[in-house]
This record gives C-alpha cells, sequence and structure tokens, in this order.
C-alpha cells in the first residue's frame, strides 16, 4: 500500500525533473533551427531524449506558427521525432501520452496554416491516439477535436464540423475553461455564417459574448466586429456600423492597427450595402492606404477589389480599371501567390470589355479569399454567360 | 547569482503543486469511488496521474479546483469505458497457456530489438519510421509530412530501415 506521502513525492519527483528538463533544454533549443539539415542528420543526443526537451521544442513550434508556419512544423517534427526516441517507461502515465500529443497537436496546426487539410486532420488522428493512451487527457482530447473542427468547414465539411463542437462544449463546460468554450461558441457562429444561418449565429455569438473574459479584449473585440458583420447580413446595418465601431474602440486599445484597419475596412462596406457611394469610396481608399501603409498586400488588394466595385456602382469605370491596374502591380512588387497575380490580371483583361463588370470583380474577390485558406487553388475564368 | 534564483523558483513551484497534491487528493480519490464506484486502488492511481496531466498544463487552468474534479470524473468515466470492454475468462483458461505468449521467446527479443534499433537512428529516420510504421501512414502521406516527392520518400524509409539495421549490428558488436 503507497501511503499519500510516498505518492506526493513521488509526483514532486516527476515535476521537478521535468522542470529540470526543460530548463536545461531552453538554452540548446533557442540555439536550433529546426529546419536546418544538419539536426535531422544527426543521431539525437542522449540528453536530449527528455520530455522537458519535446516540450520545449513543442512550445517553440508554437510561437513560430504566426511568423513561419514552415519551421513551426519542423519544430514539432522534431519534437515528435525526439519524444518517438525516449525509451518506454521513462516517465509515469500520462507524460509520454501529453508530449506526443502535444506535439502532433501543433503538426496538425502547422499543416491548416499552409493548407494542408488532410495532412492536418491526419495529424490530429494521431494526437488522439497518443491522448488515448491515457485516461486523464480528456482536457486535451477535446482540445484536438476542436482543431479538427477549425479545419473541417475548409474543406467544406460543415455539418461534421458542428456536431464535433456540439460534443466537446459539455466537456469544456465541466472544466470550467471559458477560453476554450468561447472559441467553441465563435467557430459554430462562423459555420453559421457561413451556411448563410445569420440568425443562428447572431444567438451563438452574443452568447458567447456573455462568456468572454473581462480581460480578454482580444476576442471581445473579434466577436464583437463578427457580430457586426452578422447584423449587416442580417440588414440590421446601422446596428452593424455601432458594433463595428465598438470593436474598433477595443482594438485601438490594443493598438492592434492592422486590426483596426480591417474593422475601418468592414465599416467601408457596409456603408457600400447602405447605398452610401461616395461615402464608402473614401473609406476603402483610406483602409487600402492604411494596410498597404502595414505591408499588408493582399488585404489591400481586397479592399482595392471592394473600391473598384464601388466605382463601378458610382459609373467610374476608368478609375476602377486603374485601382485593378495598381493592385495587381501591388501583388506582383509584394511577390504574393501566383494564383492571385493570375486571377487579378484576368480582372484586368477583361474589366474593359466584360458587360458584367461587378460580376467579374466578384469572382475574383472569392477566389482571392478562398487562396488565404487553399493558397494551391487554381483559378478559373468566370463562366461565360 | 542567476543559477541560485532559478534554484529557488524551482523549489517555490514544487513547493506549490504539493500543497496543491496534499489539499486536494483525497477530494479527487472520494470523488472517483463515491460517484463512479471505483475501487480504492484505481482511484489513488486516477488522482496521482490527474496531478500530473494538471501540472503539464498548469499555465492555461483558471479555475483549478474546478479542473482536478472534472479531470478526475472524466477520467473515471475513461477507465470504466475502457473496463467495460473486458472479458472474464473461463475458469479452465487458468491451464491453458496464453495464446499471445506461444511465441514469447521469439517474439520479445524481436520487440526488444525493434526497439533499440529505433533509438538509434536519424531524427529524420525517427519521423520516417514512425509515421511508416507506428502511425500507418502510406508512403504519399509520408511525403505530404516530409513535404518531398513520393520517391524520395519511398527512397528515404528503405534507407532509414537500412540505417536502423547497420547501427543496431553495429551497436551490438561494441
Amino acid at each position: 500500500m503507497i501511503t499519500l506521502g510516498e505518492r506526493r513525492d513521488a509526483f514532486l519527483e516527476t515535476i521537478a525533473r521535468l522542470t529540470a528538463e526543460r530548463a536545461a533544454a531552453r538554452g540548446i533549443v533557442s540555439s536550433l533551427r529546426a529546419s536546418s539539415a544538419e539536426v535531422w542528420d544527426w543521431e539525437i543526443p542522449a540528453h536530449w531524449r527528455t520530455a522537458g526537451f519535446v516540450q520545449e521544442l513543442t512550445s517553440t513550434a508554437s510561437d513560430a506558427l504566426e511568423s513561419n508556419p514552415r519551421e513551426s512544423l519542423a519544430y514539432a517534427q522534431l519534437a515528435l521525432a525526439i519524444a518517438t526516441s525516449i525509451p518506454v517507461g521513462t516517465y509515469p502515465t500520462p507524460v509520454q501520452a501529453q508530449i506526443e500529443g502535444a506535439a502532433w497537436k501543433e503538426i496538425g496546426t502547422a499543416h491548416r496554416y499552409v493548407g494542408e487539410f488532410d495532412a492536418a486532420l491526419r495529424a490530429y488522428d494521431a494526437a488522439q491516439r497518443a491522448y488515448g493512451e491515457a485516461d486523464t487527457l480528456v482536457h486535451d482530447s477535446a482540445v484536438i477535436e476542436l482543431a479538427r473542427a477549425i479545419v473541417l468547414p475548409e474543406m467544406q465539411r460543415h455539418e461534421e464540423a458542428l456536431q464535433l463542437l456540439a460534443s466537446i462544449e459539455p466537456v469544456f463546460e465541466s472544466f470550467e475553461d471559458r477560453r476554450h468554450l468561447v472559441q467553441v461558441r465563435q467557430l459554430t457562429a462562423n459555420i453559421f455564417y457561413m451556411q448563410s444561418r445569420m440568425q443562428e449565429a447572431r444567438t451563438v455569438l452574443e452568447k458567447a459574448l456573455q462568456d468572454v473574459s473581462f480581460d480578454d479584449l482580444y476576442t471581445r473585440a473579434g466577436l464583437t466586429s463578427t457580430l457586426g458583420l452578422i447584423y449587416g447580413q442580417l440588414g440590421r446595418r446601422e446596428e452593424a456600423l455601432a458594433l463595428f465601431h465598438r470593436a474598433r474602440g477595443m482594438f485601438v486599445d490594443l493598438g492592434m492597427t492592422g486590426e483596426v484597419t480591417r474593422t475601418d475596412w468592414a465599416v467601408a462596406t457596409t456603408v457600400l450595402e447602405l447605398g452610401d457611394t461616395t461615402k464608402a469610396i473614401e473609406l476603402l481608399r483610406s483602409s487600402r492606404t492604411n494596410f498597404l501603409r502595414l505591408t499588408m498586400a493582399h488585404e489591400a488588394g481586397l479592399a482595392g477589389l471592394d473600391l473598384a466595385d464601388a466605382l463601378i456602382v458610382d459609373g467610374r469605370m476608368s478609375e476602377a480599371r486603374q485601382v485593378v491596374e495598381s493592385a495587381l502591380a501591388e501583388f506582383i512588387a509584394a511577390k504574393l501567390n501566383h494564383n492571385a497575380i493570375i486571377a487579378l490580371a484576368y480582372l484586368r483583361d477583361i474589366l474593359p470589355t466584360t458587360s458584367s463588370p461587378r460580376k467579374a470583380v466578384d469572382h475574383v474577390k472569392k477566389h482571392l479569399k478562398r487562396l488565404s485558406f487553399e493558397p494551391a487553388r487554381v483559378f478559373l475564368p468566370q463562366p461565360e454567360e | 547569482m542567476s543559477a541560485e534564483l532559478h534554484t529557488t523558483s524551482v523549489l517555490d513551484r514544487t513547493d506549490a503543486f504539493g500543497a496543491i497534491y496534499e489539499q486536494n487528493y483525497n477530494l479527487l480519490v472520494r470523488t472517483a469511488i463515491k460517484n463512479y464506484h471505483i475501487s480504492e486502488l484505481d482511484a489513488e492511481a486516477l488522482a496521482h496521474e490527474v496531478f500530473l496531466a494538471y501540472f503539464l498544463k498548469a499555465h492555461e487552468v483558471i479555475n483549478m479546483r474546478a479542473w482536478l474534479v472534472s479531470a478526475v470524473c472524466n477520467a473515471a468515466k475513461a477507465f470504466l469505458r475502457k473496463r467495460a470492454r473486458f472479458v472474464a475468462l473461463p475458469e479452465e483458461s487458468m491451464e491453458i497457456p496464453d495464446p499471445h505468449l506461444a511465441r514469447v521467446g521469439d517474439a520479445l527479443p524481436d520487440q526488444l530489438a525493434g526497439r533499440e534499433a529505433f533509438e538509434c537512428v536519424t531524427a529524420r529516420c525517427q519521423i520516417a519510421l514512425r509515421l511508416r510504421y507506428l502511425e500507418g501512414y502510406s508512403v504519399p502521406e509520408v511525403a505530404v509530412e516530409l513535404n518531398t516527392s513520393q520517391r524520395y520518400a519511398q527512397k528515404l524509409i528503405s534507407r532509414c530501415l537500412q540505417q536502423a539495421r547497420r547501427r543496431y549490428r553495429t551497436r551490438g558488436e561494441e
């Protein structure tokens, strides 16, 4: 019979060991470049084969995700390779299962960032297999299901995603994990939005806004802005504008210039829908200039297409063509996605002759938006009328 | 100086987790026994694992007590689900050797050799062999994972198997 004291000591021994391993790994990991061929061709040194080292690499992969998803993938794969090399029985349950599952999670997320959705789902399956080795990783497992639910809509598998989200909501509720709960609701609302189920989207999003932590200004601002989009779609454009202004204020407080500009852009398109073309043109020009100043060429291009659309509505065709020309030049200069450049070049060529210029702009705009998630998507011209 | 500070912070951290363990251990064990009718021994093992799982993601947890209780409840349910799949063996099975152990004399050394061979390959081979043989990835799937061509992925897997064999032999001769 093991006493409480003995169990506690064993627990403390494990956590002291993991903490020390992680501290020892920090310097080595920060000097590593996971994508360099060298690291991959070494036999893994014995002192790297620790759970702390794997945790540190996984955490580095997570940090690198936004700026460089390929590098993040390399770190996560290296973490998995090292986790695989740790002899069986080195750590008590659930340590090995948790570090392997976490490495797989980062692999999946990096794949998602570069638009490799099948690979992302395979990685999430592997993460679930790892977590399934222990009874105590139910929360980690639910987080993987959430990650899977983020990928599925990209593959047009909306219903599966909604089912998954419904299954994990009670898990996060039981853990009183409000952060993930809000994410579940935010994603559910986004899927409803994609399915044009605007009323349901609104209900879920308003619930999410009630649950979001007061300190989490970023999430609150994002939810408020999305709610604005939904109100816009519901034809409640004045309320949409009020929500955009509220979200904008929060983004200003957070110092997030990019998000402020994004919200300005949403305001401009809503103003356009309200029929005030002159005001919309002015706002879209300003958003586009700000995006260019922030070197956000993709967003500047999309705002440019909205601007071209507004100019067409206003009967200013030659100005619309000039905007498309400029957006194309900016995309080429910024060496953006080849498929986006082809789409814009098509628009430049077709705009002077087409009888439905707004449809052509909309077709290219949809393609450019899609490229954010599917960079390899090939552009197909609009079917002839 | 910084090493001393580090040691102090590690000790503080360990003390904090030690206190959390002592304050919540009985609650978790009792919850598993009372709500899920799990034996004391199993409940203690589950509670211990829950604390380790908690340590691994404590930085994300806001309500520690709720997290621990929910974790032990979910763990108990998972434990019971797994146990429900067990089927009692007939009494005469006590006299019959486990068929899985029929070739244990051959299989066990092979398994051990496999593990050791796996351990001495490069990181690139660790990941390639794991994807192919432990996770059941097809060669095209390995190629996508490693961002390479199918042809190279196939070649890599063959080379890695050779590398494992060669290094394992060399290690045995040392």
